[in-house]
């Protein structure tokens, strides 16, 4: 088998820094995705009522997007590389 | 890596030990259980975001003026309401799971009975709505993406009562503790509790709000 796996390891920049740690290990990262989301979905049903349901859509494809930026670059910090394994380099 | 340096070097004094294939290489930055977790998620994610894709697709396509179509009225503040249940359920069983933590089992109980009693309530209204909602699948596009869409979260939700299920049952037998390895059986039911709170609140927003 290989060494320790490191514990809720997650970038430390931008919006990833609100979510620290894995929320795949860590129910309290997930729920945190959670609030999250909830407050983003208050932003884009306000857009719908207040601007018009096209808008709502619009604004909601921008928040997705910067969650799944902020996803990829978990995953991605996730599955290292096999690099880092190599203890000679 | 261990597991690599066996494979490459057959007469490995493991090898008197080891049967089977070599072991898989594995990053060590992930546990192999959570990017198990991570990859049923993910497809979990794109089974959504299909249907989404048929969702968006019919609306655009079939008739832009009129959705839902003339005659159809969603009862939104019942699914309002439905909804304040379901992200209820994720807070009792984040408490649930903050008790065990603590050491505290008659919290991780309550936690997780009112979490079930929450989640049963929310398929029970749904399945008020299918019943007196006036329009089935059949009747039209609208018809059959919002039962797919609804139904297919419905089923979501079902699996995490299961889940939930057997995890009650286990806190009542008095199963868990507070170390992480004491109470996975509640923290990976969680996480996914969690997801299909977030999956909801996209479907809520898009068939009712938007």
């Amino acid at each position: 088998m290989s060494g320790p796996v490191e514990k809720n390891p997650s970038p430390r920049k931008g919006l990833g820094s609100l979510l620290v740690g894995n929320p795949f290990q860590d129910e309290s990262v997930a729920f945190k995705w959670l609030i999250l989301m909830l407050a983003a979905a208050v932003t884009v049903a306000l857009v719908a009522k207040l601007i018009s349901p096209a808008a709502a859509v619009v604004w909601g494809i921008l928040i997705l997007i910067a969650v799944a930026i902020v996803g990829v670059r978990v995953v991605i910090y996730l599955l290292g590389s096999p690099d880092d394994d190599d203890p000679e380099e | 890596m261990e597991s690599a340096s066996i494979a490459a070097s057959p007469g490995h004094v493991d090898d008197h030990h080891h049967h089977g294939p070599p072991e898989a290489h594995q990053s060590s930055r992930i546990d192999p259980t959570v990017l198990g977790i991570l990859l049923f998620i993910l497809s979990e994610i794109m089974l959504f975001g299909a249907f989404f894709a048929a969702y968006f697709f019919l609306r655009v396509v079939v008739d832009p003026v009129a959705w839902p179509p003339q005659g159809i009225h969603l009862p939104v503040l019942i699914a309002g309401i439905n909804t304040a249940v379901l992200v209820s359920s994720s807070f009792t069983i984040h408490y649930a799971l903050e008790a065990i933590k603590r050491g505290n089992h008659a919290g991780l109980k309550l936690g997780l009975t009112l979490t079930w009693l929450l989640g049963a309530t929310f398929l029970f209204i749904q399945i008020n709505e299918y019943i007196h909602i006036g329009f089935t699948p059949r009747d039209g596009a609208f018809g059959s993406i919002f039962f797919s869409l609804t139904g297919l979260h419905g089923a979501h939700v079902f699996v995490g009562l299961l889940l939930i299920t057997f995890a009650t049952i286990r806190a009542y037998r008095g199963h868990f503790g507070p170390e992480q390895k004491n109470h996975l059986g509640v923290e990976v039911p969680s996480i996914y509790w969690h997801f299909v709170d977030i999956m909801w609140i996209i479907v809520f927003l898009a068939i009712y709000i938007i």
